[in-house]
């Protein structure tokens, strides 16, 4: 029986050395892992608003648009970002795409994705994004690969581009139905 | 997400170890012949069902309410743990012919990638309850499909003339690699064109 | 001179990845730019060093009945240490390891250094195993990824902190068609076949050699 009380104690005290050492390092760094991400948030609504001044946020549809961010050009509505959320290869995809109130892309950006890198994981450069830019209102958004200058460029990761392109298609046709309000 | 398009996508589509290498470790090891094959991936799909359960109930009811969410991998795999030893237990006692097929894979399983893999898959994808079973018992089901379908194989090789250094494990590596391939055939549009996605 | 064999042993001769086989999954999975193959190899190191360093103090404390659990203690507690500080100051390293970093728990590598080394070795020997063995498994994913990077994608990544802070290496020639399998699953478990017949045939070799000269 003293054999056993002495086992189960060694066993716990290791557990609560480590647990209070654990306690101690997520004080530390809980608090910067909280300030990263909201950062990281801010830098890209920032670098997708296109210039103009943000407004509050709004929830979103509920479906694949989380949240609304109206851009202003002065008092008047001149756009929108949206937080969008779709499916790729490798689970799920965050992105940030900001619209005119014609539902033309002006900018996008992944937030978030688990691709493979050198394919899908293309979807986080500036060039991926650009070929949506400007679409949306006069020209249409591509529906598949085959609607792109050079499909070559998206070749063995179409689920990826599908997902990113529905995303954004369908965030321009959420801020068409939004009316420039 | 539907259960069935829960149990297609780590079956097929993300199969644990033609796709995401978690439990190479046995599936180099036991994969030589097909019947302790068998016999492993069923263990390994009895704990990874059991401890996705488990896993889930320790971090929902008990991790997220006391805010020690941080606590999430030195728990589970205690847990995980914990779960091997008295599975083992609990079949010796209740039936030796089980513990005879099973037994010795046991052990093994604690340190199997799969299984903590999958419970803190369960967590990050934010399943509840009941898909977090299927997602268990799918991943283990997939984990059991490879193991079998590469210890066939390697059953065959062993009476096929293979190069002196490509022997044994290479080979494996290779053949595995050629049914990851095909496994490729699998991808998420497979779930669009059944309407479950 | 038997310190420095506790050292270069596990780059070599007992090399984790090639020799023994252990620690398979993380090999295979972040191996797709070499990048990712130094951050996991200097978390493995990490973890194995704090363990082994702890292990092997606490050898003569721990009765052998729950040691088992105990290491396993041991080992989480150093590796949720990497996730957390990993998390806060190089999120870009965090995201790309993703399932992968809590799962060095169950690297065979750890759990097998602690229960073949550590508790039956002074303190600095089992550090210098660690350290040893750590360069080995990063030399080798580094080896398994630099393939996989240059001929699946045409680049080397080297550094990769954000759009801005990278330092990525292109090949010409190659980057316009790779060989895009090597990138994918598959490709990792080619890579990983003809390398282990690749180490097979050396260590043979090297036998003979030896076995020429004595």
């Amino acid at each position: 029986m003293k054999q056993y009380l002495k086992v189960a104690f060694t066993l716990f005290a290791i557990c609560a050395v480590a647990s209070i050492l654990l306690a101690a390092i997520n004080q530390i760094t809980a608090p910067r892992i909280a300030y990263n991400t909201q950062q990281a948030t801010i830098a890209t609504l920032e670098a997708v608003s296109g210039g103009y001044e943000q407004g509050e946020q709004r929830p979103g549809n509920g479906e694949n648009v989380n949240y609304v961010v109206p851009l202003y050009d002065g008092q008047e509505i001149a756009g929108y970002i949206l937080e969008l959320t779709t499916s790729g290869y490798g689970g799920e995809i965050v992105m940030a795409t900001s619209y005119d109130t014609q539902g033309a892309v002006i900018a996008s950006k992944i937030m978030s994705d688990s691709e493979t890198p050198g394919l899908g994981k293309n979807a986080e450069e500036s060039w991926y994004m650009d070929m949506f830019t400007g679409l949306g209102s006069d020209r249409p958004l591509p529906e598949s690969k085959n609607d792109l200058a050079d499909p070559s460029l998206v070749s063995g990761a179409s689920v990826t581009f599908n997902g990113v392109s529905s995303a954004i298609r369908a965030g321009s046709e959420y801020v068409r139905s939004l009316g420039g309000r | 997400m539907s259960y069935i398009a829960i149990i297609i996508t780590y079956v097929f589509i993300q199969n644990f170890i033609l796709v995401q290498f978690m439990g190479l470790c046995p599936f180099i090891g036991v994969s030589k012949n097909s019947e302790s094959a068998l016999g492993m991936g069923m263990a390994v799909t009895f704990v990874t069902a059991v401890a996705s359960v488990v896993c889930y109930a320790v971090y929902t009811y008990l991790l997220i309410p006391f805010d020690l969410a941080y606590l999430e991998t030195i728990s589970f795999i205690l847990v995980i743990a914990a779960l091997v030893q008295m599975v083992e237990m609990v079949i010796r006692k209740m039936s030796p012919s089980l513990y005879k097929a099973l037994g010795i894979f046991l052990p093994l399983i604690t340190t199997n990638c799969a299984v903590l893999g999958i419970a803190i898959i369960n967590i990050d994808e934010g399943y509840n309850m009941l898909e977090s079973f299927f997602a268990g018992l799918a991943a283990g089901l997939g984990f059991t499909l490879a193991i079998v379908l590469m210890s066939n194989i390697r059953e065959k090789l062993e009476l096929t003339p293979v190069r002196r250094w490509f022997k044994g494990v290479p080979i494996a590596f290779i053949s595995a690699g050629l049914m990851a391939l095909a496994f490729m055939a699998f991808d998420s549009s497979l779930l669009t064109n059944l309407h479950l996605a | 001179m038997s310190h420095m064999k506790e050292l270069t042993k596990g780059i070599f001769k007992e090399n984790p990845t090639f020799i023994i086989m252990l620690g398979m999954c993380p090999t295979l999975g972040v191996t797709t730019q070499v990048f990712n193959a130094f951050g996991m190899g200097a978390s493995v190191m990490f973890v194995l060093l704090g363990s082994n360093i702890f292990i092997s103090a606490l050898r003569k404390i721990i009765p052998d009945s729950i040691r088992i659990p105990a290491y396993i203690v041991v080992i989480a507690s150093f590796v949720t240490i990497v996730e957390m500080v990993l998390h806060a100051f190089v999120p870009a390293v965090f995201n790309a390891l993703g399932v992968y970093l809590p799962l060095i728990v169950v690297n065979c590598i750890i759990l097998g250094r602690a229960e073949a080394f550590a508790n039956k070795n002074t303190v600095l020997d089992s550090a210098l195993d660690a350290i040893g063995m750590g360069i080995g498994f990063t030399l080798a994913l580094s080896l398994i990824a630099a393939i996989r990077e240059i001929f699946g994608a045409g680049t080397i990544t080297l550094f990769n902190l954000s759009e801005t802070q990278r330092l990525v290496i292109t090949i010409p020639g190659l980057s316009e068609s790779p060989v895009r399998v090597l990138t994918l699953a598959a490709g990792a478990l080619l890579v990983m076949g003809y390398l282990k017949a690749f180490f097979t045939w050396k260590t043979e070799h090297r036998k003979n050699t030896e076995g020429g000269k004595a």
